[in-house]
Formats: structure tokens, sequence, C-alpha cells
């Protein structure tokens, strides 16, 4: 019916007469059901128009929409069916859906398998997504993110290599940019951790690890909501702060901390802050997190702004620039060199400063996956995992996509028919084509909403797993929407697209006739082709698993040189530090106690202190060209470790020159230096940091830092005033006695301080987390993709053998044992995946290298590692198949041949 | 009996087409409602009731004559059946046995 005759002769007149919304009007007349429009719309009106009496035009109109938006329900809007569009095509396309669903009733086995094989493979991937979505996501909440660039420092050597890198700097740099680059720089902000000072609020006392001295501009530059507070003022004066929401509750519960006074204590002295905001907790996808924002200027006080423009060493400091709109960074990059030489002047040997120091800058949402300098606020994320991430969840989505691929087609002589049928009444190609890639979109429909539920179910167990706290309810909806909405039709598409164009390629006469297909020979070896990929990537995953915890294994098993056994580590301060003979002897006298010391770094940590200096090399001095890291440590310290000495002493303490002028080398440095045997550096003279003496001894190199550096020239010396850390060495078996001794004796010797102590064996082990996290990872996936490929080769063998069922029934009569008809049919799989494993094997080979290469010290890839993956994959495929041929090979022929 | 039961909207309607009688029309009974209601109602969700009912046979219905407010177009009048009556004191004495088995003190409002 055309709209204009239903519309009335009145809708014209009612038009010049400020009648209701003629849109809405016309909407309704399209939507509404015939026999309902003439009254319906006729009490519309008739409501407008009192409306209008009543309210005015404006108010009639919003009341004429909402009723007619209310409209919108079963009983007022039109069937389709009186619609007057083809209803042929309707029927055509519910009857697709019929049969398809038909289809999928009948062979619920394979449906089963079919959409269990694609849900699992789409919720890996869609769970895979979600991660690297919040992943990339990091710190691009900042209103000014694109602009927003950290600067950190690196050391060159002499040769121009670098030493070391830190994503800090030093306390200067940051308002001298701001001044020599003013109107290049907009701003500068410096933040520094406040070193986990003990806070308090009358009897609650927490140690704050994530307190942040920060510029009172902080909050011009990064986008951090400041729920109470002004955030122009907020850290402009002197010992004030910003509590975070959370930590305001965990010390003033209900109460309004705004305006109250919080007091911390740290390095022996103890402030009151006025709380001067809150602020919301840190974002989640933020590279480093605050609990607690204090003002700058407090410390800037407390150390004099001048004292603190001169520390040059201190890199301590963040420093994050903010560049105006539109600014090339590349300009400000170019005169940084200039800048240094500027201040940092000339090096002892007369070259421009520039040429050992380096400052760089780095875009601040880059920083979370693509920053891995040698010191960062907190650990981050690695690009190259999230590629890691994305290749095996392409890999799983593949191995489900083979799956409907090779059991669509295998079932093909079931539809054959049906195509048959089709073509005879007249369905082009085209049309065939796109009912089985509708088919196969309903299939990946179905396993979508299987796949969302899969996601709700793993989400728990994966935010535990990546030390995420991903909630499905609070992710951006859109993004989810399109998530699943393109996972579930670029499945379809590409799964259904092959089965569509080899289904609808039938020859009616041919089909009808019931020949065998031709050219079926050629699809088995296309299906047995995917079956192979199928395996190979399953069998791929299975040995990176294998090799990944090979090395975790070597890294963790290795000899360090040293003993890591049972070494307790316990923090210090400057009143255990000046009482440390007392101390030591007080600890000395428990049975459970070997050893104690003190150093400024332990192993396992990072060797990031290091001086220049010279050495008496061939009878000169030289300047030493490399980074040497120093460790301060008292006499005990090598001896605590059971460190080899390859030449020369320990420390004496009977000899007070060994405190101001003795140096011990480990091998690293003496190679480096170019003595050629450790024998040879006893002796000579050594100045380093401005303090000048003797080599006394040569260590044999050591792993100090994890298995992920190499090993690094160290010296060490005695210290003076830098032993933060003190070690002390537990007699085995006395580790539990001993412990809650020394939580006694700490938390009298640390009044306030909770106890807090680590052992060098469990923070090696600690190191290895990345790795075993993703050991952990590819092994769940590998065992997912094997277990779809298991799916598929069953739906695919059963298959195969129902349709051998006569060929097994007749070797049977002709005489085939039930052992040879069960080798037969095993071998024809068996050989799938051993191609598989013949594929795998090198190919896994090369790219497992590649990711050893990034280990200074890797395990050698054992052979055994490629035969046991290989015969897991086969033993996981015969046990798949084994069943459903046995059946078929101890059926009775008789049963198979009588054909009535 | 599939459909017999009376929701408690479409009882509000039942009564309301009775109380306008003659008038018994789908603006008019929304008008109705909302003002001895004292709730807001779409005509749609109105319609959706009068149908129902009209399919249960507690109403039966009629065209009614054009006017000009209404561009022209006719109204459709309702009309409650016998059935619809029988179905109303049915619902109302059920109501009134429960209401007469609750003690009195049970309606004391308790602080």
């Amino acid at each position: 019916m055309a709209e204009s005759t239903r519309l009335g002769p009145e809708y014209y007149y009612m038009k010049q007469r400020n009648g209701p919304p003629e849109l809405l009007t016309k909407y309704f007349a399209w939507f509404c059901a015939d026999e309902y429009y003439e009254e319906l719309q006729g009490d519309l009106e008739e409501s407008y128009y009192k409306n209008i009496k009543i309210y005015g035009t404006k108010k009639a109109c919003n009341l004429y929409r909402k009723e007619v938006i209310l409209m919108l329900r079963p009983s007022v809007i039109r069937k389709v069916k009186n619609h007057t569009i083809n209803s042929n095509n309707i029927d055509m396309i519910s009857n697709y859906f019929k049969i398809a669903i038909r289809t999928m009733l009948t062979q619920k086995m394979y449906s089963f398998i079919n959409i269990l094989g694609l849900a699992i493979g789409m919720a890996a991937t869609i769970l895979i997504s979600i991660y690297i979505h919040h992943e990339l996501s990091y710190d691009r909440y900042h209103e000014k993110s694109d602009r927003i660039y950290r600067l950190s420092r690196e050391w060159l050597n002499e040769n121009g290599e670098s030493n070391l890198h830190l994503g800090h700097v030093a306390p200067p740099f940051g308002p001298l940019i701001a001044n020599d680059f003013e109107g290049e720089v907009e701003q500068v902000v410096r933040l520094l951790t406040g070193g986990g000072p003990l806070m308090q609020n009358g009897d609650k006392k927490f140690e704050e690890e994530r307190l942040f001295f920060a510029e009172g501009n902080v909050f011009e530059i990064f986008s951090w909501k400041l729920l109470k507070g002004d955030r122009k003022t907020a850290l402009t004066e002197p010992n004030t702060i910003v509590l975070s929401e959370s930590s305001a509750r965990k010390y003033f519960e209900e109460e309004d901390p705004l305006g109250k006074m919080i007091t911390y204590n740290n390095f022996g002295m103890s402030q009151e802050m006025k709380i001067t905001g809150i602020i919301e907790d840190t974002p989640q996808n933020s590279h480093f997190r605050y609990d607690m924002l204090a003002s700058f200027v407090t410390v800037e006080n407390f150390m004099g702004r001048e004292v603190m423009m001169r520390r040059w060493g201190s890199n301590n400091y963040s420093t994050f620039l903010l560049f105006p709109e539109g600014y090339n960074v590349t300009n400000f990059e170019t005169q940084l060199p200039g800048f240094i030489d500027k201040h940092l002047g000339e090096n002892s040997n007369g070259q421009p400063a520039s040429t050992t120091n380096k400052l760089h800058l780095m875009p601040l949402a880059d920083i979370h996956l693509h920053s891995h300098l040698d010191s960062e606020i907190e650990a981050n994320g690695d690009i190259k995992y999230i590629y890691a991430y994305i290749i095996i969840a392409l890999f799983i989505l593949v191995i489900a996509c083979i799956n409907f691929m090779n059991l669509s087609t295998a079932r093909s002589m079931k539809r054959a028919k049906e195509v048959g049928v089709r073509k005879v009444m007249g369905a082009n190609r085209s049309s065939l084509i796109w009912q089985f890639v509708a088919e196969s979109i309903l299939v990946a429909l179905i396993s979508s909403l299987l796949a969302i539920g899969l996601v709700i179910m793993v989400l728990p167990w994966f935010n535990n797993f990546a030390d995420k706290e991903l909630v499905l309810q609070t992710m951006d909806l859109s993004f989810l929407a399109m998530l699943v909405l393109a996972v579930t039709l670029i499945v379809g598409l590409i799964a259904g697209s092959y089965p569509a164009f080899f289904l609808s390629a039938f020859q009616p006469a041919k089909v009808l006739k019931g020949s065998k297909l031709t050219g079926a020979g050629k699809k088995v070896n296309l299906r047995s082709a995917l079956v192979v990929f199928q395996f190979f990537i399953s069998i791929c995953l299975i040995i990176g698993v294998g090799i990944i915890g090979d090395q975790i294994d070597y890294m963790k098993t290795k000899a360090l040189g040293f003993d890591k056994e049972n070494m307790v580590v316990l923090p210090s301060n400057d009143e255990i530090y000046n009482n440390f003979q007392v101390v030591k002897d007080r600890l000395a006298k428990q049975p459970g106690i070997a050893e104690v010391t003190l150093t400024s770094r332990v192993p396992s940590g990072r060797l990031l202190d290091s001086q220049g200096g010279t050495a008496e090399v061939d009878g000169e001095m030289k300047q030493i060209g490399f980074r040497i890291a120093d460790v301060h440590v008292d006499h005990n310290y090598l001896n605590t470790l059971s460190v080899q000495f390859l030449a020369g002493r320990n420390f004496d303490p009977e000899l007070s020159s060994d405190s101001s002028e003795a140096f011990i080398l480990n091998k690293a440095a003496v190679d480096g230096l170019g003595w050629r045997t450790p024998e040879e550096a006893i002796g000579k003279k050594f100045n380093y940091g401005g303090r000048k003496g003797y080599v006394i001894g040569v260590t044999d190199n050591f792993h100090f830092e994890s298995l992920h550096q190499n090993i690094a020239p160290i010296v060490f010396v005695v210290t003076q005033g830098r032993g933060n850390n003190i070690i002390v060495k537990v007699k085995e078996g006395y580790e539990q006695q001993t412990l809650s001794y020394l939580e006694e004796e700490w938390t009298h010797l640390r009044p306030g301080y909770l106890f807090d102590y680590y052992t060098i064996g469990e923070r090696f082990n600690e190191q290895y987390q990345a790795e075993e996290k993703l050991g952990e990872l590819i092994t769940y996936f590998s065992g997912l993709a094997i277990f779809i490929a298991m799916l598929g080769l069953y739906g695919l063998s059963s298959f195969t053998i129902e349709q051998s069922t006569k060929e097994i029934g007749i070797r049977k009569v002709l005489g085939a044992s039930v052992n040879s008809v069960m080798y037969m049919f095993t071998k024809r799989f068996a050989i799938l995946v051993i191609i598989g494993i013949a594929l795998a094997a090198p190919v896994s080979y090369y790219g497992m290298q590649e990711w050893l290469e990034a280990f200074p010290y890797k395990t050698t890839m054992q052979p055994l590692t490629f035969i046991i993956g290989g015969l897991l994959a086969l033993v996981f495929a015969i046990m798949t198949v084994g069943a459903e041929i046995m059946k078929a090979a101890v059926s009775n022929p008789v049963d198979t041949l009588r054909s009535e | 009996m599939k459909g017999t039961y009376l929701g408690e909207f479409q009882e509000v309607v039942l009564l309301s087409v009775l109380i306008l009688g003659e008038e018994a029309y789908g603006v008019r009974i929304q008008e109705e409602i909302q003002h001895e209601m004292k709730r807001v109602i779409s005509r749609g969700a109105l319609h959706t009731a009068l149908t129902r009912l009209v399919e249960k046979g507690f109403l039966t219905s009629k065209m009614g004559e054009a006017t000009r407010e209404r561009g022209g177009r006719r109204k459709r009048l309702y009309l409650v059946t016998n059935l619809g009556k029988d179905t109303l004191r049915e619902v109302r004495l059920l109501r009134q046995q429960l209401w007469q088995k609750v003690p009195g003190w049970a309606l004391n409002i308790t602080i």
C-alpha cells in the first residue's frame, strides 16, 4: 500500500494547521499494523491536540514522540508476512535456516565438535584480544598523553658503548631544561620515590612503597582525577600530601581526610603532612602506580634547593616533559648534546661530556611495552610477548577453522543430494554459496555465544595468571561487541567459504544419479594437508613449551659460582649501621646463624652503581674505559657468599688499610683491564671513584645478577657508609627458629617497621617469572590447540571409518585379521601426524633458537624435547582415532555387508 | 484454560471500560486510568492490554464515528462482554474472601 493513501486525506490539511511532527507520523504509519492504524493514529492525534492546549506545542511534540516510540511493541507492529516484499525470498531464507538447524541436529556429534572447537578457538582469541587491548591502552588515558615524554639518561664508555641506561635522571635536568628550552617545552615535572616511608595516622601505620614526591604542576601534565582538593595548588606548599581514594580509606576509613594531618617517618625523621587532596586510585593501565603523592618542595626544603641542583649523581628523579601541540620532538632531541655540554662541561680526559652522557626521550604511551632500561619505576610489559600472544591466538583460531572446514567437506556427501535438488529447482551457484556461508556464520554465531560464556568463566583465572584486574563489565562495550562480531564474521567467512565453494560446485546430474563424486581423491589430499597443518601447529607449541621449560630449569639450576642457599636479606638503617659490630656479635651468638655481613648490593639484584677510575696496566696508569660496577661490602661479605678467589686474598679486618685502599676485582674486570692473569693484577695500583689503592684479590666470575645479564665487571670495596642490606647466612635445619629470632630482633632494631626479609635463592627464581608466565600460557594454549586438533581428527576419522565399513567388511571376509585392519587404519592417520612432526621439528628449532638468542646463558636444545613433543602428539592422535578404529575392526562383516 | 487469567493492569482496563460506558475508546480509557490510578501509561501499552482482552473474549469492539481532531479517523469503541463481567465479579469475590481472612491486627503498622 502506498504511504500517501494510508496517511489519509486529512493528512495534508493537518500539515497546514500545525499538526504532529510529520516524520514521526510517517514512521508510525510505516511500522503500524494496517488493522490498527486508523484508531491508533486517531487516538495519538486526539491526545496531541489536547496536549497542545494543556502544555503547549513543544511538550506535546515530546509526548507524541514518546507515544510513538512506545508503540514499538509486537501487538502494534505489522507482521512481516503481511508485508508486500518478495515472500519467496523470505521463505527461501527461512528454509536455509531450517535446513541448517536440521543438519546440525541430525549430526549432533559433528555439530558439537564443530561448535565446541570453534568456541574454544574464539574464546582464546577474544581473551587474548582483551588482554592485548588492555596492554596497548597503557597511559593513553591522559588527555595530553601524545605530548608527554619521559627523560632517561644513558652513560657510554669511551668506545661509545652503552654502560648503563636509567629511566630516571639527576634532579638538575628538569629545571634546567625548563629554563633553557622555554617556549619549546611547555611543562616539566619531577617525581621522586619516597623510599618506602612509614606513614602514620594515630595507631594506623603502614609502609608506603608507592609514595612519590611530585612537583606542583603534576596534575597539569597527567590527567588523574582529583576527587577533592584543588588541581592547581594541591602540591605547591611544603609538607602537603594527596592520598589515593583507597589509601584515604585505609588511614581514615569513613572520615573526610581533607585538611587532616598524616605523619611521614623516614630516614630517622618524622614530619607532619597536611592532606590537601584525594585522588582517584591509579588506573590499572599506568606504567607506574602511586598510593600517595607528596609535594616536591618538601624534599627540596629538606635537602636545600641549591644542594639538589648540584646532585648530578643521584639519578632517581623521574622526569616528564610536556611539549606544545604540534611540536616536533626531534628538534628538541638534536639540541640535547649541546645542553649536556653546557651544563656538564668536560670529562676528566678533556672530551665533551656529551661523548659519554646521553639524554633520551620516550613517548609516555610507549613506556609500558617498549622501555626496558636498567632501572624503571615498575617492571614493564614487553611488546615481544604481545606478538607471541597474537601468534598463539591466531594459531588456535586457525586450528579451529580447519576443523570446521574439514568436517564440512568430509560430510559433503551427505549434502550432495540437497545441492543437486536445489540446483535442479533452479538455484544458481551464488545463492548456494550464500546458503553455506550463512550456515557457517550461524554456527560461528552459536559458537561465539558459547565463547563469551567461556571467557566469562576463565577471566578470573586469567586475571590471576596475568596479574590483571580485567572485568568485562567495566570494559568498553562497543569494543567488546565489535571484537565478538569481527571474530564471528571472520571465522564464519573463512571457515565457511571453502566448504561453500566446494559444495556448490557439485553437478546435479552426477550427484543425483548416485555416482561417486569424481575428484574426491584430490579433496582428501587437501583435507589431509589441513590435518597435517593442525598437528604441525600443535607440535610446534608443545616443543616450544618443552624448550621454555628447559631454559627455565637451566637458569634456576645453573651453578651461580657462589652459595645462594639459606641467605636471608634484611634491611638496615643508620642505627644498625652505626652499631653494626654490636649487632653482628649478638647475632653471631645464635646457634642458627653462620655468618653476618653488610653490603650495598645483594646478588639477584641489579648492579647499578659505578664510577670512573684508573688502573696500572703494563707499568702505566690507564683510564678505565668501561663500566666497572661497585659493590660496597664489609670484610666478611665474600666469605659469607663462599665466592672463589683466583688470586690474592679477602679483606682483612686486622689491616686498617684494607678499609680505605684495598680493591678486590672479579675476573671479568681483570680481563677487561688487560691484565693477562689474575696473579698479575695483585698489588697493581688502582684508583676508583676518588679512592686510591691496590688490587688485593681477584675472585672468580659469579652470577651476581640474574642469568638474563652477562657477568659484569665488579669491584668490591670496604664500605664507608653504604650498607643498606644485611645478609645473614642461616645454618641448615635452623631456618624456622632463626627467622623468628630475626623477626624479634628486627622489630626491636627498626621500631615501627614491619619485619621484611627475602632470601637470595627466592629472589633469583622470581627473576624468571616472565619466562614462567610465557611457558605456562603456552602450555595451556598448546593444550587447547591439541585438544581442538584431536576433536577434528576424531570427527574426521570416525567419518572416514563410517564410510569404509563396507571396505572393512570385505577385507575381513577375505581374511584380514582385526590387527591388520587396525594397523592399516591407524597408519593412515599416524602418517599425517608424523608428517606434522617432521615439519614442526625444524620450524620450532629455528623459532626457539631465536627466542634463546635473547639469553646470554642458554640451555642447549635437547633432541629429547623434540622426541617427547612428537611422541605426545602421536600418542594423543592414536588414542583419538583408536577407539573408532577398534569398533570398526571388530565389527561383524555380516552386519556391514548385508544390505537388506 | 489458557488465557482466562486476568492481570492486574487488565483488570484496571476492564473496569475503566465499564466506567466509561458508551465513551470507552483509546484516549478516554488512557485518561481515565491516568487520572484514577495516578500512573502514566502509554497508548501502546494500553493497546497491548486491549488486544489481549479482546483475544480472551472479555471485550468486544466496534468502530465509532470520526471527528475533526482525530484527523478524520474513526475511533474504536470497546464494550465488556458477559464473560468479562463474570470474570470481574469472580476476581472481586476472591479478593473479598482473602480480605475476610486477614486478621485485624495483621494490618497494624509495626515500627
